[in-house]
């Protein structure tokens, strides 16, 4: 299984963890049987990846509107303005990173040691 | 290394500068949530900014001069002020952000000029009568004045 494929599935595991194969199917329109083999290892077409991925993005508007927006701003901006771009949307994810994970103090200790 | 830090890590780093703290003083001091703070704690740890001693968290005895040039590099202070600018227009105080766009003669630009000194230097005067060890109740101020043409220019040729 190539990289981009298992990055990918694991990505879907993580968006759905409970998904069975008949979500898969659902969700992506591929059918149940190639669904099986993939997960087994079988090479994912460019068209199943592109369909899995967006089963994982999901039909929101206001996500499919930021990603293209985003590739219209590495088209126009100067690598300046994409970097600073960059560097606010690290600032955002380090914030929510920040409120949502629970760190268990004894491995604070651990990596102190 | 790359240390660009958020505003709530620079914060805990500020109050350890001040004095070692455990995690119960620290959570009072910045006034954030014991679970962020240990997020936070973690994530500084690991960055080598800050350690243990008695248990304490006290600042790290590797953080030499150009760490902490590298904290207070022109990119990432120009970050927190956004940061700062962007969640005080949010929080909606109506006194909190005053902005306005006027015309100044000479005569006027001078005794605005007069004003932001007067300002500077009871500013100045508050950083050295206050050690003030609670983060959370200290004030931030910010002011200044900037040229409407220059600015939109500025804007269009970054």
């Amino acid at each position: 299984m190539t990289t981009l494929q298992e990055s990918i599935l694991n990505q879907y595991r993580e968006t759905f963890p409970n998904d069975k194969l008949k979500d898969y199917c659902a969700k992506t329109g591929i059918q149940i049987t190639r669904i099986h083999r993939v997960l087994n290892g079988a090479e994912m077409k460019l068209s199943e990846f592109e369909a899995i991925e967006k089963a994982i993005q999901g039909d929101d508007p206001i996500t499919e509107d930021f990603i293209k927006t985003a590739f219209k701003c590495i088209k126009k901006l100067n690598s300046k303005k994409i970097s600073e771009y960059k560097n606010q949307m690290n600032h955002a994810l380090k914030l929510a990173t920040m409120t949502e994970l629970q760190v268990q103090p004894q491995l604070f200790e651990m990596r102190l040691a | 290394m790359n240390y660009n830090i958020t505003l709530p890590e620079r914060m805990i780093l500020e109050s350890l500068s001040k004095k070692s703290k455990d995690l119960l003083k620290l959570t009072d001091c910045t006034g954030l949530q014991d679970r962020i703070v240990q997020n936070i704690l973690s994530v500084l740890a690991a960055k080598n900014l800050i350690a243990t001693h008695h248990n304490k968290y006290c600042i790290s005895e590797y953080l030499n001069s150009d760490m902490v040039k590298e904290l207070n590099d022109p990119e990432n202070k120009k970050i927190e002020i956004q940061y700062v600018l962007k969640s005080t227009l949010d929080m909606k105080q109506k006194e909190a952000f005053n902005y306005k766009k006027v015309s100044m003669n000479e005569r006027e630009k001078k005794i605005f000029n007069g004003h932001i000194y007067n300002l500077e230097a009871f500013i100045d005067s508050l950083d050295k009568n206050k050690k003030d060890e609670q983060l959370k109740n200290q004030n931030i101020i910010f002011w200044g004045e900037v040229n409407y043409g220059k600015v939109i220019n500025h804007m269009l040729n970054f």
